[in-house]
């Protein structure tokens, strides 16, 4: 690594100051509870390689896919949201396309000109301890569903819509 | 051809997510952009949900990347 590495180097950005990122990555539902460690501890030392620090990374817990990606129909959902320049991105991508037990992933830039300092970090050992399991489920709140969207383009579509909603 | 003469309806609703211009569009809660989707699971014109622009722009990112992460499906059979 370079000794820009944790830096962003673009000219529109203000000096001293680091990207949000946050990554979705979608493991192998097979992938066991040390495996799931394991492979945190691993891409840790990939955060401290490149200088970027992690905020949060949450466990989502296994879900049920939309659509099956590589055959399989479930997934567990881990999120990470961590500070540091594109490197990051780069590095971090890179050692999820070589693991196997990833199924995709997404990186979304959240925000620009972060002051670090202002960031702290929620990351405890106990959290790190607990990865592997997703967190006690609060109680889903209930969702104002809409249904009958499926006469959408006839006349009397939008009554559909309103009815659904209210 | 009366279709022709029809009047045109008032498609434009008035629901109450778009009327909500606090409204956050997040690709991380499908709960709610399910509510802009169609049964067959594609995006709801603005002209019929009566979303702003601006909100319209923010619902079809955010759909798109919630298909890409599989928590809304691309097509519904």
């Amino acid at each position: 690594m370079s000794d820009t590495s944790g830096q962003v180097l673009s000219v529109s950005n203000k000096q001293g100051t680091k990207r949000e990122y946050e990554t979705i990555l979608i493991l192998r539902p097979q992938t066991s509870k040390v495996g799931i460690r394991e492979f945190v501890t691993k891409m840790q030392g990939v955060f401290e390689k490149c200088g970027a620090r992690l905020i949060k990374i949450e466990n989502w817990g296994t879900r049920t896919l939309a659509y099956p990606i590589n055959r399989s129909p479930t997934g567990i959902y881990l999120y990470w949201r961590y500070l540091g320049g594109s490197d990051i991105v780069h590095e971090f991508e890179r050692n999820l396309r070589i693991t196997d037990s990833v199924l995709r992933f997404y990186t979304v830039k959240v925000d620009e000109d972060v002051d670090p300092a202002a960031r702290p970090s929620e990351i405890t050992d106990d959290l790190l301890e607990n990865i592997s399991e997703p967190p006690p489920e609060p109680e889903p709140e209930p969702v104002r569903e809409v249904e009958e969207e499926n006469s959408m383009y006839a006349d009397d579509g939008v009554e559909g819509l309103e009815e659904g909603v209210n | 051809m009366s279709d022709d003469n029809k009047p045109r309806s008032n498609r434009r609703s008035t629901s109450l997510l778009a009327n909500d211009r606090t409204l956050v569009i997040d690709y991380k809660n499908p709960q709610l952009l399910k509510s802009f989707l169609t049964d067959r699971g594609k995006i709801v014109p603005a002209r019929i949900s009566g979303v702003s622009a601006r909100q319209q722009r923010q619902i079809t990112r955010a759909v798109k990347r919630a298909r890409m992460l599989a928590l809304i499906p691309y097509t519904v059979q």
